[in-house]
């Protein structure tokens, strides 16, 4: 071996050795490589340091292999500067440890050591060992060292349940505020807002567009309903009530009255209602109906289908004289 | 306590829930709780590893939950796979049926999952490599048994202390056709024909979702991130450019095909632009995994065999799976028949075989 046992350093040598400018070693620098499980590496580490690699695959394949330092250091680039011995001295440390012969034969920490003696080709090497080990290091100098957000770093962590959103316990998204106001006779909301008889009543809603086949109208002495069935489905056509629906809301401004349109989330059968409507009434584009809406209910969404037979809905309301001029068209033919 | 534990059991009440555990199980710590279950940690004695213990909320309430607690108990008793989650024990204080009640999954603890590792710091390629060669080999094994995750994210991938990771939380009951189309807020990591519920899709939507973590690691942000679904595709479609004719033909609305040739016509983006730290190697491999056609998509299988993996890859540990019996997924049961069959698969449970080399764990 062409490399000695390594030589035991103190914290404040490190320190010491860290400080120093890098023009100033003969080598290419210091290098700290930290034998400390991935984990316990992510949360805290000395600055610049590196992580070595090891887990249950490289422990099963070093049952029947010598371990070579191309597994321990998975860098390509730092594996060759540590073989070409561009490194000096370079610092092995691991949780605690308080000296060499305090190592079991099979930790971390010697496995390391033994490569390195056995595949670093230049004899001006030196490897050190860390006294004390990271613990004792990060209790003198914190400040030497990375720490990650401490909120990050607790164990409540892994096996958490589905978002929130979709949890029974908390009001999803959705179902948050109440239905907005899109024009000062037209509302869009959920089936929640649409069961609430105070939400209703603050709006001051007339009517309800139930744009659904499975929600119930709960206030039908009270309120004008209109139901239009259909699911939220791209195989569904919704193109096909949108004249109804139109209708359905102009016949409720018209005794001033005020409609809510929803269906099951008030995202995607519902909002297409409404950007229909305020494509043939206000004779905007899908764009311009699409951002209006979004920025009062977030949450929209219409299907991908859906979006498609707006278009088409867009254009025939935008450009009827194509219509005439195919008529016309035909009518020379 | 009102009634005697059964031998071998004592009872615990911790935040309000009562815990009936076996004898081996100690020092239980909530670690998390939603709308299905709650989650300690414990240590088991016998192993002295600590493990995850997660009871299920109420499961037997209605035919639904005790369909899906059933499908939930039987889908980790079937994963026997170093990268995907599966049961240490599962157990009941209860002998008879009729006042079986509860249930208690045994798993292993995690220290973290990789959504919140990647808050920590950012990870260095080498680690990301390790990282992606276990998803997919994990991936490999679950696709081969005929089940499709359908929702890998970064919070479903547990990683623990040596940076060893288990998928999670997968396979669980196919949503309605409107559950996929907007309601569902993370979608970031979602393929673009399960956002949009273009067609029938198949097992590389999970090999999307692996693409958008792998990008998510070497990036240090999200990379499509979408408002709504959309905006998502617009995301998507600025990095993948707009879809081919031959792709559009597969889809199976034509008012969806309408509105996707309506778009304004975008360019695929070279990877390399966008991951210029990266490897070659990793960029060939995300190039591979976020095709927009599902049909040319590369498989786990595929992807296990890129050079990205060449240096540390272990080909007899990408082991394949027996089939799973997905018929009784189908099936419509009384609630009392669902809570047969969930008995007599707890009763049937045969622990895996613990090996030496967990103490050799320790000792590092």
């Amino acid at each position: 071996m062409g490399i000695g046992d390594p030589l035991e350093i103190s914290g404040s040598e490190l320190v010491q050795i860290l400080r120093t400018p890098s023009e100033l070693f003969a080598s290419g620098g210091c290098i700290v490589l930290d034998c400390r499980p991935f984990l316990g590496f992510s949360r805290a580490h000395i600055l610049e340091s590196r992580n070595v690699n090891w887990n249950s695959m490289l422990r099963r394949r070093s049952k029947s292999s010598v371990v070579s330092l191309e597994w321990l250091v998975a860098d390509k680039s730092l594996l060759a500067q540590l073989r070409n011995g561009d490194f000096s001295p370079v610092v092995v440390l691991d949780e605690n440890s308080r000296s060499v012969r305090d190592l079991k034969s099979e930790s971390l920490a010697s496995l390391l050591i033994s490569a390195l003696q056995s595949e670093v080709q230049s004899a001006s090497t030196h490897i050190c060992f860390l006294q004390g080990g990271f613990d004792g290091f990060f209790a003198l100098y914190p400040e030497l060292c990375f720490t990650a957000p401490a909120v990050l770093c607790s164990n409540h962590s892994t096996l958490s349940e589905p978002e929130p959103v979709m949890s029974g316990r908390k009001t999803p998204l959705y179902d948050q505020g109440g239905p907005v106001e899109i024009l000062p006779f037209l509302f869009l909301g959920s089936a929640h807002h649409s069961s609430r008889r105070e939400t209703l009543e603050r709006n001051g809603i007339t009517a309800v567009l139930n744009v659904s086949s499975s929600c119930p109208n709960l206030f039908e002495e009270e309120l004008q309903y209109k139901t239009l069935k259909v699911e939220d489905s791209l195989a569904a056509d919704i193109r096909v009530l949108f004249p109804e629906a139109i209708h359905f809301i102009d016949s409720i401004k018209e005794g001033g009255g005020r409609v809510l349109v929803h269906c099951q989330a008030g995202i995607s059968r519902s909002a297409t209602i409404c950007l229909a409507y305020l494509i043939h009434a206000q004779r905007v584009r899908l764009d311009e109906a699409f951002d209006f809406v979004k920025r009062r209910r977030q949450v929209i969404s219409p299907n991908l289908a859906f979006m498609g037979q707006l278009l088409q809905f867009e254009t025939d309301v935008l450009c009827p004289y194509s219509v005439l001029e195919r008529e016309s068209s035909g009518t020379a033919f | 306590m009102s009634l005697r534990s059964r031998a071998g059991f004592y009872r615990q009440e911790i935040n309000r829930t009562v815990w009936d555990v076996p004898e081996r199980y100690r020092d239980l710590i909530q670690i998390g709780t939603g709308a299905y279950g709650t989650v300690c940690s414990a240590i088991d004695r016998k192993t002295g590893v600590r493990v995850a213990i997660k009871k299920l909320h109420r499961p037997f309430q209605s035919r639904l939950f005790a369909k899906r607690a059933y499908r939930e108990l039987r889908l980790l008793k079937h994963m026997k796979h170093e990268n995907v989650i599966g049961l240490l024990d599962v157990f009941t204080s209860e002998i008879l049926l009729d006042r079986f009640h509860d249930f208690y999954l045994v798993m292993p603890f995690m220290g973290t999952d990789l959504g919140k590792l990647m808050k920590m710091e950012r990870l260095c390629e080498d680690r990301v490599q390790f990282l992606v060669y276990q998803i997919l080999r994990g991936l490999k094994y679950i696709h081969s048994a005929g089940i499709i995750h359908r929702d890998l994210k970064p919070g479903n991938l547990a990683v623990n202390q040596n940076c060893e990771l288990k998928i999670l939380d997968f396979g669980l009951a196919r949503q309605a056709d409107s559950e996929m189309t907007g309601y569902v807020v993370t979608r970031w990591y979602r393929a673009p024909e399960v956002i949009l519920n273009w067609m029938h899709y198949s097992q590389t939507v999970d090999i999307w979702s692996v693409g958008c973590i792998m990008a998510e690691m070497l990036l240090g942000r999200t990379l499509f991130k979408g408002n709504d679904h959309l905006d998502q595709l617009r995301e998507i479609m600025k990095i993948t450019g707009t879809p081919a004719p031959d792709f559009i033909t597969k889809l199976q609305s034509q008012d969806a095909k309408n509105y996707i040739r309506g778009l304004p016509k975008v360019p695929k983006k070279d990877l390399n632009t966008i991951f210029f730290k990266a490897s070659s190697e990793a960029v060939s491999a995300l190039e591979l995994m976020l095709v927009l056609d599902p049909d040319k998509r590369v498989s786990a299988a595929e992807a296990l065999e890129l050079p990205l993996f060449t240096e540390f890859r272990e080909p007899e540990e990408e082991t394949e799976a027996l089939p799973y019996d997905h018929s009784m997924d189908n099936t419509e049961l009384p609630l009392d028949q669902w809570k047969r069959h969930t008995f007599t698969e707890i009763l049937s449970f045969q622990p895996p075989v613990t090996e030496i080399r967990d103490s050799k764990e320790t000792s590092l």
